[in-house]
């Protein structure tokens, strides 16, 4: 049985040929289009994974792809809401490619591949936890998955066993702490979703001066790994930029100029 | 930003134990790129292993849905042997042929070799102890962010200036950022303190005290490293690269980082590969089974037509 997974639309589109199990192969977009975290359907991904299987797509069993856009689109539209009318510029920008591309996800897959078969649609965090366990060297683990946000979810705590994995509990949007990361990416002058990596590389280069204050007004951290974000120091909400004027002004400063010297 | 990081991950780690009561952890999204931050979970003793998807990003996500519609739509068994994944090093992409490179080799009008198989490690090892910096082209390409020895930028971690010489001169990026070192895996615990493998660069561990002044071109300021330890089934080539530098210089330990300059993506094709040496300084460029050297190239005015802007 050929199963094809997608990911696409958000950062780093990507395709994976599994067969009766086994992963056969798998890649990243941006390799083929050079173009990189490429978002765009992997058309070429798809490609090259069903040239290594030798087959085309009508040897598919079934595809699946690794969210829920629909899903997705109404955390957008309930965020909007709660923040309304501030958010209408991030709004305005973000809403044509939702009403262009996002949305039609089920259409796009269907006629890019040709295919009138089994579509199915995982959720987000499930994809995560999906691709740490089945192929991980163990018959039970305990499975953690975080990152900036899926559907709703940006972390959540899932059980695997034999074939089975159960998501048991959730962390919610805007609560997330890759966004908090992303925020001090962002603040720090590097990329977000991809100047991650420099800022940790930095850390032990500084002293964690700041950690208490990050405690003391950003997150409230709880002992169970739960917590929640002061959402008056963040932007990503509802806006079009990561931190506040309130964060700015907790840190004593704007962000630092991307390229500039690092102090 | 990075110790509330680390503490939070910790937290949710402890409470994911708990919870499942379970003495292993599965480890996937974006900040399970935090290798820092998985290091510390697994320091905390909380899980006897953890095992982190190399591709714990968005891309990760394409593999966890097709695998997801297998085993837990289709209830289709799974069979771990509690020892080894079935990520196949990771090295999932496209590979190409001798046939292939040297075609393109040819028609490129490059100078090259084709050496035979022990030469090639030999001379390639020889050369990266006297300091050359090669661009290692091997087999199939990673799924994930990092190199693992398939689209490699290689050097000797013993040289105290490489981590600028490559930052600036090869990869035109920030002078800070450090470099991972890829290990004989049997021969890790000699130079790193590491309870586990760490096959994916997933985790970051103490270079060992009386090894730190030996690899200053991969040891971070904390005296830690981003670690890769080679076994023997993923990448074979890779390991018989790092065993023949070894023999020659008491060191199992090379930098490893990815083969790209800053704001490209790793390279995939032969091709890319070459263009990517003829616009940086790389000395040397193996390719499959062949070998390019800088010194035998005519005169390389010859600039690649796209510049990539800075991540």
């Amino acid at each position: 049985m050929n199963i094809l997974g997608i990911s696409a639309f958000y950062h780093d589109s990507a395709a994976a040929l599994v067969r009766d199990g086994r992963i056969i192969a798998a890649a990243q977009e941006e390799r083929f289009t050079r173009k990189r975290h490429d978002e765009e359907f992997p058309k070429h991904a798809i490609a090259y994974c069903l040239k290594e299987g030798g087959i085309d797509s009508s040897r598919l069993d079934c595809v699946v792809f690794y969210d829920k856009p629909w899903l997705k689109f109404e955390r957008l539209l309930k965020t909007w809401l709660a923040y309304a009318p501030y958010g209408l510029r991030s709004f305005a920008l973000g809403m044509p490619v939702w009403l262009k591309k996002k949305l039609w996800t089920r259409n796009i897959i269907r006629e890019q591949l040709g295919w009138e078969g089994d579509l199915l649609f995982t959720e987000h965090h499930e994809s995560h936890a999906a691709s740490a366990f089945y192929p991980s060297p163990f018959a039970e683990a305990a499975v953690l998955t975080m990152d900036g946000v899926g559907e709703w979810a940006t972390a959540s705590i899932g059980y695997g066993q034999g074939r089975k994995l159960r998501i048991l509990e959730e962390l919610h949007f805007p609560h997330s702490l890759g966004l908090l990361y992303s925020a001090f990416t962002y603040y720090t002058g590097f990329k977000v979703n991809s100047g991650e990596y420099k800022v940790m590389g930095l850390a032990p280069y500084g002293e964690p001066k700041y950690a208490d204050l990050i405690y003391r007004h950003l997150i409230d951290l709880k002992e169970d790994g739960s917590f929640a974000l002061d959402m008056k120091y963040f932007d990503y909400a509802a806006g079009l930029t990561m931190t506040s004027p309130a964060f700015h002004e907790l840190f004593g400063g704007p962000p630092r100029v991307p390229e500039s010297e690092l102090t | 930003m990075q110790v509330v990081c680390e503490e939070a991950m910790l937290r949710m780690a402890r409470r994911a134990q708990a919870a499942t009561g379970s003495k292993n952890l599965c480890l996937a999204g974006g900040v399970a790129l935090n290798c820092v931050g998985n290091a510390h979970v697994l320091r905390s003793k909380l899980f006897d292993r953890v095992w982190v998807q190399p591709a714990a990003g968005d891309a990760g996500g394409a593999l966890g849905a097709a695998l997801w519609a297998w085993h837990h739509r289709q209830d289709k068994p799974r069979e771990p042997d509690g020892e080894r994944d079935t990520q196949l090093g990771s090295l999932l992409g496209p590979a190409f042929s001798d046939e292939e490179i040297g075609a393109l080799l040819k028609a490129r009008g490059a100078v090259y070799r084709r050496p035979a198989r022990e030469e090639l490690f030999e001379e390639t090892a020889r050369a990266l102890a006297e300091r050359q910096v090669v661009g290692w082209f091997n087999g199939r390409m990673e799924y994930g962010p990092r190199a693992l020895g398939s689209r490699s930028i290689l050097a000797d971690p013993r040289d105290p200036s490489m981590r600028t010489r490559i930052n600036l001169r090869t990869k035109n990026r920030e002078a800070f950022r450090p470099f991972a070192p890829s290990v004989l895996a049997e021969k890790a615990n000699d130079w790193f303190e590491l309870k586990e493998p760490s096959p994916y660069m997933s985790l970051t561990v103490p270079v060992r005290e009386n090894r730190r002044a030996t690899l200053p071109a991969v040891t971070h300021v904390d005296g830690s490293a981003r670690l890769q330890t080679v076994g023997p089934e993923a990448n074979p080539d890779f390991r018989d690269l790092l065993r023949e530098f070894d023999r020659l210089t008491g060191c199992p330990v090379l930098i490893n980082t990815s083969f790209n300059v800053r704001g490209e993506p790793i390279v995939n094709t032969p091709e890319e590969a070459y263009d990517c040496f003829l616009r940086t300084d790389l000395d040397r460029l193996v390719l499959g089974s062949f070998v390019v050297e800088r010194k035998d190239q005519p005169k390389t005015g010859e600039a690649c037509a796209k510049s990539f802007t800075p991540d």
